[in-house]
């Protein structure tokens, strides 16, 4: 085919330029680090690691939330095991205090103890989590517990997600668990200052439910820990497996990229010397 | 608690007048409107909470919205949720009309929303059909994520065509230079082969004037 002279600018022009574009690409790769840096490089790859980055930051709230309940979870055991610890103290004194030998006076001392534990036992009750209390309900600014054992919160237990259709009670109903040993307390507090040994026989009675009742409450703040707990550990291998897959997706293979810039330098090269020759060439220069 | 049911509302009535007399109704409750705004105040020592809304009407009157705005141009958030975080709707109303500090009904709820399947509508466009409406069922999320995909691919496939096109017009380009342009060998060659051609003519007139003097010198 005849060649113009145009035909031999123009072609260098517009292959210069694909090549300097290529040499742009490997560029860019190479400096970001990233295989993909327009929508259009992996459209389909992208879709994916849009998909997994919002997996990521999902289990980071979880793993927040986890924290959070475990705080309040923990919190809620602690409270429980001394009230619990209290109730048997309380018990040990009712027998004593049950016994014919024991007289009005040690009875109505008792009363004293007996008082106190009450109060113990409300201020058990009013634990609170950063100004937040764990046994009103879903009520948590306000005190659940009066010293007279007047109930203030309400009975919806306050609770978290801990994975996507997971939502966890973290707080309690604190009427449920407290409600009928405050009123066993007072009831044996006024056996004891009356002197009213069968008042007494009858609190020792109404106490057992109440262990029993604290033990369940216990051990179902123990399990929401081991749930919380087992979640946790999901969460943080899916982590670890999400991050390394957005990784393959995103991230650029740095030997290949720097291979990459190498051979389109090389090629780049070439072109322009072998442009700069055949732009300098004419008949003209070898006519006298 | 107070129920209130609104409307059905006869036509020719200024709705929000019916609604301002049916809040206004209820005990402790006052409404007036001023200016066409509606401004309701409970008497002191009531507050009043709103809840189980069903005819959006408090959507309409953008109480309790997180949003303002009628559609993608104009969208934006309530000033009222920037004036103080606390302002966010986070709880819902209790069954009994109780307001509790640490219901996070609400929130969970929107906290949902991500994993919710909606119905949206999509347009599609080309010139022999125009728009066609279609629908599809999708979360908000994955929606977004296959239109970002779906805009990639477009912008892929178009930088492609662009190539292509690009090749062909250099071709066809090419194919027409190598009739219509000037090639500097080929007119170079052409001007020494005319030049040499002058040269040869030059040469027979100075060859047979050389001749014609010789033969007018001869004696």
């Amino acid at each position: 085919m005849r060649v113009a002279n145009k035909t031999i600018f123009e072609s260098i022009k517009y292959n210069l330029g694909g090549i300097s574009e290529e040499l742009n690409k490997a560029n860019e790769i190479a400096t970001t680090g990233k295989r993909i840096n327009n929508l259009s490089d992996d459209p389909v790859g992208l879709t994916q690691s849009l998909s997994i980055r919002s997996n990521l930051s999902n289990i980071e709230q979880m793993q927040r939330n986890i924290n959070y309940g475990n705080s309040w979870l923990s919190a809620s055991e602690s409270a429980l095991t001394n009230v619990e610890d209290i109730l048997s103290d309380t018990k040990a004194l009712c027998v004593q205090m049950a016994n014919a030998t024991t007289g009005a006076e040690q009875r109505s001392a008792a009363a004293e103890t007996v008082q106190n534990m009450l109060e113990e036992i409300v201020s058990l009750a009013n634990t609170d989590v950063a100004g937040t209390y764990i046994f009103s309900g879903s009520k948590t600014d306000i005190m659940p517990f009066e010293q007279d054992g007047t109930y203030n919160g309400d009975s919806n237990a306050f609770s978290i997600k801990i994975s996507k259709n997971t939502t966890v009670e973290i707080g309690s109903n604190g009427q449920a668990v407290f409600g009928t040993v405050f009123n066993t307390l007072m009831d044996l507090k006024a056996a004891l200052q009356s002197n009213d040994v069968s008042g007494i026989q009858d609190a020792i009675s109404r106490l057992d439910p109440h262990f029993n009742d604290i033990a369940s409450k216990i051990s179902d703040v123990g399990s929401k820990m081991d749930r919380m707990e087992i979640k946790n550990n999901i969460f943080q291998d899916l982590n670890l497996s999400d991050t390394e897959r957005l990784s393959k997706i995103e991230d650029a293979d740095i030997a290949e990229a720097i291979m990459n810039v190498s051979a389109a330098q090389l090629t780049y090269q070439a072109a322009l010397a072998s442009s700069s020759k055949v732009m300098s060439l004419s008949l003209v220069d070898y006519l006298q | 608690m107070i129920k209130l049911s609104m409307g059905p509302f006869s036509s020719g009535c200024t709705i929000l007048t019916l609604l301002c007399n049916d809040i206004d109704a209820v005990a402790n409750i006052s409404a007036v409107i001023t200016d066409g705004k509606l401004t309701i105040d409970a008497d002191s020592g009531y507050t009043f909470a709103f809840s189980d809304d069903t005819s959006n009407v408090l959507a309409g009157l953008g109480i309790n919205t997180f949003f303002t705005g009628s559609g993608a141009g104009n969208i934006g958030v309530n000033g009222i949720i920037g004036l103080n975080k606390n302002n966010i709707a986070a709880a819902q109303v209790g069954s009994d009309g109780a307001i509790a500090s640490g219901n996070n009904a609400n929130a969970l709820a929107i906290t949902d929303l991500q994993n919710t399947p909606l119905a949206i509508s999509q347009w599609t466009c080309d010139r022999t059909s125009g728009d066609t409406e279609g629908s599809i069922s999708s979360t908000i999320e994955s929606y977004y994520h296959s239109m970002v995909g779906s805009i990639g691919i477009a912008s892929a496939s178009v930088s492609r065509d662009r190539s292509f096109s690009e090749t062909m017009v250099n071709e066809l380009n090419n194919i027409r230079d190598s009739i219509s342009a000037v090639s500097l060998d080929e007119e170079m060659t052409n001007l020494i082969a005319y030049q040499h051609a002058y040269a040869a003519a030059a040469k027979l007139i100075s060859t047979s004037d050389e001749m014609l003097n010789t033969l007018l010198e001869l004696k």
